[in-house]
């Protein structure tokens, strides 16, 4: 396999609690705590999990938009957690992002065209030729040149996602993190961006980081998927793997959770229904953090936390599933009764 | 989607919808003339505004003196419109520089966060704590009453107001998510600054801005009736009315304190006309798709 | 079997800075016993006003302009205000997408659903009142309710502050319940158990459920027939199993096709071109016309509004050409 163009090696980020009158420190929210990524031209990686497992605070890591408290970001052989904000100034372009929500995305009063030369202004790429590139960036993403002169609000939520796209590769990206980008969208709007993505992917070879929460769409999108929960990677493969065999038993659930698409399914799918709420990040459980939701726990799972083994397909636990599909996994003894 | 060809810019927007509110729009028109006014007031005037001339003592409205003569023999007309000069001026000068400076600090204070945003913060809950006419009164003692000095006075009282909103916003703004796209490549926090909030705070500011203005102008007023602000022979709105102060003299001599009076009540309004209007025009609720 | 709910022709409308929004532009559904309906459609379908509209919920600038909407025999739209109020909550229950701006932040939990029970049943008393709903709670799997009872939402979790509102919804044993996007707002796994509860809810109690959604996978889950609404019309409507086997009409085609899916094998997705029409001003004809494959600019689409006509038993699509396949 290919070396990695951006790679990720033990990324932590808490985030402090202040309390009290001197605001002194009494806690952190671990929100990303030990994450391993590697990042592939022309391949996409799919980052899923529920509400706070920390996708979200991921992908802004690699992007620099926040500081990690540890960890290395390898690209181009050089650690981008440890550079200065001068050095890192002039990476900043190669690797870009693209947000959930394209209403708040982009800034309401400049037009199309301020917007994706903003990029190019601020790295002082204007002057020579930002006119045309701005032109060849719409036609890109399949807006047309007219569009240039419009405010964002004359735009519905699809095509703002388009200039959103648009002035993420106005730098020449080679790796761009995509943080929900259709989850904001109509349903029959989401085939058309995702679409768009896939064909822009082949043509620049870019590298995607794709962060979702939406099981579908990373299926058909990603090339290989890491399952994260409460901070940490649980499971990660090569898409049919991950889906055909998932080992960790929250893979296991989230998988069976997503809604069938037929109702001839109905009655077909085991629910696996998990017991409890998800713990809070600010005091994970010991050993395994899963292991308050987990029908499989054992003693061992409270004491030791299991690490991420295994070779192309990676899982984080002491008792992984064996390879049976989901639907037919033996009913949980207490599947059906849900206890938050 | 839209398929006209009008162009849609936030700021047209809300240019046509204060064109579509009657007050404001008549606010508008009436501080432009009394702004044409008061900027051609040397050629209007038709006399001198400080001639004295005790031989026309308080005399009433005449062909001579379109609006009679005040108790120095003055033209009250002439010192009307050079009144408005300083009235104005003052007003819209030290509501700028309140302004203007408040932006720049509560942009910076919320942009950079941290010990710059303590300082400015605690810096102007001092500022607020003092109450502002025992402050002018003591720097008109200290630096000598006039106009300038009111300027620099007003600006100093005001500033607090300003920045507190701008950096309110700026905080949030900070958070959205264009902002963070322009960190994401590379735009300094200064950049961001400079932008992306000056503009998104500047309708608010505006609107602020120009209540401000109304306030201020009846605030001079007031010092200057109590002859800690213009001081005559300068003429200013608020100091022809000093020339009415005893009951007979209102009864019977409209001319030395109506005009005056009128001035600053209907500037004043049409001012806060045109601030209510300029802040429905600015609801960002109707841009939004 | 006589329909619990039959809205006929209904229209809403709204009076915007721009001019008059069609949101809901001649929609006509039904409901029978113990029946679960899913309505499906996008941003700006209608499916919400008409919701809305149903429990007297529309106001200003919102407007019916037209259609009935009966309820067990009387037309809701044309009752005073106070009997309508008896049957919000009572008969007619709704939970809406957020519970977190549905519920009231400073009001303990258990308080807000015994003011809901107090408020159709005034004679209980208190004791019986707060067991109703301890009672309640833990029906809709609210672990250790007597705790939960004087909390406030903030310290729910989404799942369980949803729960929470269906409890208040069936707390009076409703005939009918309205969900209007229960589960967007949730986690994958919060939500199935969501949907689950609705399901066995209503079904124990009996009751009929309205099931708003843009979600096709929801409504595979759980409804019975389906409704497919666009631009304030509805386009398609049938049993659940069959419009989903066989969709007639080419919005409902192209929306079953457009959807990534997780068993599919991986292709390019088939997108709906376009993008949904500006209701300010909706077309004489069709109204999905200008996305429609099968319209090819045809004259009848363009000037035409279809009418639903029936393709199969109980099936009805609204659409010119139905006959022709895609």
């Amino acid at each position: 396999m290919s070396e990695p163009v951006l790679a990720v090696e033990g990324l932590v980020k808490h985030f402090p609690i202040r309390t009290g009158i001197l605001r002194g420190r009494s806690g952190a929210v671990r929100a990303v705590d030990g994450v391993d990524l590697a990042l592939r031209s022309g391949r996409t990686l799919g980052l899923v999990g529920e509400s706070g497992c920390g996708k979200t605070t991921t992908g802004r890591l690699v992007v620099r938009l926040a500081e990690p408290t540890s960890g290395r970001i390898l690209y181009g052989g050089r650690d981008l957690a440890a550079m200065s904000p001068a050095e890192l100034r002039a990476l900043r372009g190669e690797i870009q992002i693209v947000f959930q929500d394209p209403y708040s995305s982009l800034p309401p009063r400049l037009t199309v065209h301020e917007i994706v030369a903003e990029p190019l202004r601020t790295q002082g790429r204007y002057r020579r030729g930002g006119r045309e590139r701005v032109g060849e960036l719409l036609e890109l993403v399949g807006l047309s040149p007219e569009h240039a002169n419009r405010y964002p609000h004359e735009f519905s939520g699809g095509q703002r996602q388009r200039v959103g796209i648009a002035r993420a590769l106005a730098l020449n990206p080679r790796v761009l993190v995509l943080d929900e980008p259709v989850s904001a969208l109509d349903v029959s709007i989401r085939a058309q961006v995702v679409n768009q993505l896939a064909q822009l992917q082949r043509e620049l070879g870019l590298a995607y980081l794709f962060i979702s929460h939406d099981l579908s769409v990373v299926r058909h999108l990603c090339d290989r998927v890491a399952i994260m929960y409460l901070g940490r990677i649980v499971e990660e493969g090569e898409r049919a793997e991950i889906f055909a065999r998932p080992a960790h038993p929250y893979t296991k659930a989230l998988i069976s959770a997503v809604p069938i698409s037929c109702p001839s399914q109905r009655g077909e799918r085991r629910r696996i229904v998990l017991a409890g709420d998800v713990p809070s990040p600010a005091d994970p459980p010991s050993g395994c953090r899963f292991r308050t939701r987990c029908w499989k726990a054992r003693e061992r799972c409270a004491v030791e936390e299991p690490e991420l083994t295994g070779a192309g397909h990676r899982v984080a636990c002491h008792f992984p599933e064996e390879s049976t599909d989901v639907g037919r996994e033996e009913q949980p003894a207490w599947a059906g009764r849900s206890d938050p | 989607m839209t398929t006209t060809v009008t162009p849609a810019s936030p700021r047209s927007l809300a240019a046509r919808r204060f064109r579509r509110n009657r007050m404001a729009l008549a606010g508008a028109v009436f501080l432009t003339a009394v702004g044409v006014l008061a900027l051609a007031a040397p050629l209007v005037a038709g006399h001198d505004p400080n001639t004295v001339d005790l031989a026309a003592f308080r005399e009433p409205p005449s062909a001579a003196h379109l609006l009679g003569t005040d108790s120095s023999g003055r033209d009250v007309f002439a010192r009307l419109v050079h009144a408005g000069r300083v009235s104005l001026l003052v007003g819209l000068l030290s509501s700028l520089a309140a302004v203007a400076f408040g932006t720049l600090l509560g942009a910076l204070a919320g942009m950079l966060g941290g010990p710059v945003d303590a300082v400015v913060m605690r810096a102007a809950d001092v500022v607020l704590s003092f109450p502002s006419l025992v402050v002018i009164v003591v720097l008109a003692g200290v630096l000598g009453p006039g106009a300038a000095m009111l300027v620099l006075v007003f600006a100093a009282c005001n500033w607090p107001t300003a920045c507190r909103v701008v950096r309110g916003l700026t905080l949030s703004l900070r958070e959205r998510e264009y902002v963070q796209a322009a960190r994401a490549f590379g735009a300094g926090r200064l950049t961001v600054i400079g932008r992306h909030v000056l503009p998104a705070v500047l309708p608010q500011v505006a609107v602020a801005g120009t209540l401000l203005v109304a306030q201020l102008i009846l605030l001079e007023a007031v010092l200057s009736f109590l002859g800690l602000g213009v001081r005559p022979p300068r003429a200013s709105w608020g100091n022809m009315l000093t020339d009415a102060q005893n009951l007979t003299l209102i009864q019977t001599m409209p001319w030395l304190w109506l005009p005056p009076g009128l001035a600053i009540a209907l500037t004043v309004l049409a001012v806060n006309f045109v601030g209510d209007g300029l802040r429905d025009a600015v609801d960002l609720k109707g841009v939004r798709g | 079997m006589t329909p619990l709910l039959t809205v006929d022709d209904l229209a809403v409308e709204f009076r915007t800075r721009d001019g008059v929004v069609r949101a809901v532009d001649g929609v006509s559904l039904e409901v029978g016993p113990g029946e679960i309906l899913g309505v499906v459609g996008e941003s700006g379908s209608g499916k919400s006003v008409t919701a809305m509209s149903v429990l007297g919920l529309v106001r200003p600038p919102g407007r019916v302009v037209r259609g009935s909407v009966r309820f067990d025999g009387e037309d809701l739209l044309a009752l005073p205000a106070r009997r309508l109020r008896r049957i919000r909550g009572r008969r007619i229950a709704m939970i809406f997408q957020d519970p977190m701006t549905a519920l009231n932040p400073v009001v303990p939990v258990g308080a807000q659903i015994a003011e809901a029970i107090r408020l159709h049943q005034p004679r209980l008393g208190r004791a019986a009142v707060r067991a109703r709903v301890l009672e309640l709670l833990a029906s809709v799997g609210v672990a250790d309710p007597a705790a939960r009872y004087g909390r406030h939402p903030h310290e729910y979790s989404g799942g369980m502050r949803q729960r929470a509102m269906i409890a208040m919804a069936l707390a009076n044993e409703p005939d009918l319940l309205i969900a209007d996007e229960p589960t967007t707002a949730l986690d994958v796994t919060v939500q199935s158990q969501v949907l689950g509860l609705i399901d066995t809810a209503t079904r124990e109690a009996g009751a009929a459920a309205v099931l708003i959604t843009h979600d096709l996978g929801v409504i595979a889950e759980l409804a019975d027939r389906v409704a497919v609404m666009y631009a304030g019309r509805v386009v398609e409507h049938g049993d659940v199993h069959q419009v989903f086997a066989t969709p007639s009409h080419p919005y409902t085609r192209g929306l079953l096709a457009g959807r990534p899916r997780l068993e599919q094998a991986t292709g390019g997705l088939v997108p709906i071109p376009g993008s949904p029409p500006d209701l300010l001003a909706p077309p004489p004809g069709c109204a999905f016309e200008p996305r429609c494959a099968l319209a090819a600019g045809r004259a009848a689409c363009r000037a035409d509004r279809p009418e639903p006509v029936a393709v199969a038993a109980g099936h009805l699509s609204a659409c010119h050409f139905h006959e022709e396949p895609v």
